[in-house]
C-alpha cells in the first residue's frame, strides 16, 4: 500500500518552514521516530535551500512541488520538484573537512548532509524539471 | 530561535534555543558579529535548548570562530543535544571546535 501527500509552495525562503513542516508532518503521520524526522528535515532544508539559491537563483519566480510517498510501511520517498535551471546537487564537490578553523572553507556542507543523514538520494532532470528524491527507511517498522 | 546573552567570568555566554536554520541564521550572525565588534573575544555558545541546526547555522559558527581566531579569542560550545552532536560530527566540526558537556565545564576551560 502507498500513502501519498503532495503540495506546491512558492520558491521563497519565507515558505521554507512551511515546506519542512509539510514533510515532517507527513513523516510523523507515517510513524517515523522524531530522531529520524529531524534527519529528514535537515536533508529537506538543504535540498530546498539549494533549489531556491541555484535552480531559481534567489530571484526567479517559480514553485517548489513536494511529493511524499510512503510504501508498504517501510520506505518514505520525498520528491522535491522545481522548474528552474538545471541543477544537480549530487554533482557538487565534496566539502572541505579540514581540521583547521583558519583554513576551513565556509559552505558546501548542504549536499554532504543530504547524502549522510538519509538512506538514499537521487536526481533526475525530466520535462524541464529538476527532481530530487530523498529516501528514508523506517527503522521502527511495525 | 531565541538568543540571550549573559556575561560570566569574562565570558560572553550566548544561550540559544529553538531552530538554527536558513531562516534564523542571519539574525544569529548579526547578533554575534555585533558582540565581537563590541569587544567580546571569549564566547561560549550554549546549545542546550537548540533542537535543530542545519548547515546555515554551522556557517555562522565557523564564521564566528574565524573572526575570534584572528583576534586571538575563543569560541566554545556546550550542551549539545543528540541531533546537534550528529550534525557536528558529520561535518567535522566536532574535532574543529572545543565542545564541552555543560556550561560549568566549558567556563572552567577558558
Amino acid at each position: 500500500m502507498i500513502v501519498r501527500g503532495a503540495k506546491e509552495f512558492p520558491s521563497q525562503k519565507d515558505y521554507l518552514r512551511e515546506m519542512i513542516g509539510f514533510i515532517s508532518g507527513f513523516a510523523q503521520d507515517c510513524g517515523f521516530l522524531s530522531e529520524d524526522v529531524k534527519k529528514l528535515e535537515l536533508a529537506s532544508e538543504e535540498a530546498i535551500v539549494n533549489v531556491i539559491s541555484y535552480a531559481y537563483k534567489d530571484s526567479l519566480k517559480g514553485n517548489i512541488q513536494i511529493d511524499c510517498a510512503f510504501e508498504d510501511n517501510r520506505m518514505l520517498r520525498v520528491d522535491i520538484i522545481d522548474t528552474g535551471l538545471p541543477f544537480n546537487p549530487l554533482e557538487a564537490s565534496e566539502p572541505d573537512l579540514t581540521d583547521s578553523i583558519e583554513d576551513r572553507a565556509i559552505g558546501g556542507l548542504g549536499i554532504f548532509f543530504i547524502k549522510n543523514f538519509i538512506d538514499e538520494v537521487a536526481y533526475y532532470r525530466k520535462d524541464d524539471r529538476n527532481i530530487l528524491s530523498l529516501f528514508l527507511k523506517k527503522a521502527n517498522g511495525v | 530561535m531565541d538568543i540571550s546573552f549573559l556575561e560570566e567570568r569574562g565570558v560572553l555566554v550566548t544561550s540559544l534555543s529553538g531552530r538554527i536554520d536558513a531562516v534564523t541564521s542571519s539574525e544569529l550572525e548579526k547578533s554575534l558579529v555585533a558582540k565581537i565588534d563590541g569587544g567580546a573575544i571569549k564566547i561560549l555558545i550554549d546549545l542546550q535548548e537548540v533542537e535543530y541546526v542545519s548547515s546555515a547555522g554551522l556557517r555562522v559558527f565557523l564564521l564566528v570562530a574565524k573572526r575570534l581566531n584572528a583576534l586571538k579569542g575563543k569560541v566554545y560550545f556546550c550542551s549539545l543535544q543528540k541531533m546537534i552532536e550528529d550534525v557536528f560530527k558529520v561535518s567535522g566540526f566536532y574535532s574543529l571546535f572545543s565542545i564541552f558537556k555543560d556550561r560549568t565545564e566549558a567556563l572552567s576551560k577558558f
